[in-house]
């Protein structure tokens, strides 16, 4: 037996060992539904990652379609957008935060105002490195 | 951008798929480029005009292709 893709197999063997890890858990402190799912979801993931991992077609199929250039674009246009939408979310949210603590004079508010602003923060600083990064060497 | 390839892949007798697998992409990007909602990057333009035996500047249309791009540019 090859191995054609190393990371898919050692996420196999990660979600293979968790699911024996619960099994183990569930021996000692008992089982309930949502225990017995999760372990017999973990171990279909490892499973099937293993195998996948051992398959040259299928490895090659997904190696294809990762750097097919269309679905490179497809990624990266909708990591964008996606990021576009959490930054502007993330905006509102800090606007309506402040805004009801200020109103309310409620702590929690501005508690949480500060949290997400963080957060916006930390997208915007990244955005403008990355520009700069970009500007650079492209 | 408009392009030849549906016709030039008709001429051709090719199906979408056999055009894909000759220019390593999948059949949907062959889809979104005939469809002109998808431009090619230019090793694949390359790689089709190859295929069909043309330059990638007849296969892209480019000369059209620039005209209505400076339309478009003197519009603004």
């Amino acid at each position: 037996m090859k191995i054609y893709d190393k990371k898919k197999f050692a996420f196999g063997v990660m979600y293979f060992l968790l699911g024996l890890g619960l099994l183990i858990l569930g021996f000692l402190k008992g089982f309930d539904a949502e225990k017995i799912i999760l372990t017999i979801l973990m171990f279909l993931i490892g499973i099937s990652e293993m195998y996948l991992s051992t398959n040259r077609e299928a490895v090659k199929q997904e190696k294809f379609e990762e750097t097919e250039e269309r679905n490179q674009l497809i990624k990266l246009t909708s990591k964008s957008r996606a990021f576009d939408l959490t930054q502007r979310t993330n905006f509102v949210l800090v606007a309506l935060f402040l805004i009801i603590g200020g109103q309310s004079g409620d702590q929690r508010f501005i508690a949480m105002g500060v949290a997400v602003a963080i957060s916006f923060s930390v997208s915007i600083f990244s955005e403008l490195f990355s520009r700069i990064y970009y500007e650079r060497h492209m | 951008m408009k392009t030849k390839v549906k016709e030039l892949r008709n001429k051709a007798n090719l199906t979408q798929q056999q055009l894909a697998d000759l220019v390593y992409v999948s059949s949907r990007t062959i889809i979104s480029i005939e469809k002109e909602q998808y431009n090619p990057s230019l090793m694949l333009a390359y790689r089709m005009a190859e295929v069909f035996g043309t330059t990638v500047e007849d296969l892209c249309c480019l000369k059209e292709n620039k005209e209505l791009e400076d339309k478009q540019r003197e519009d603004l």
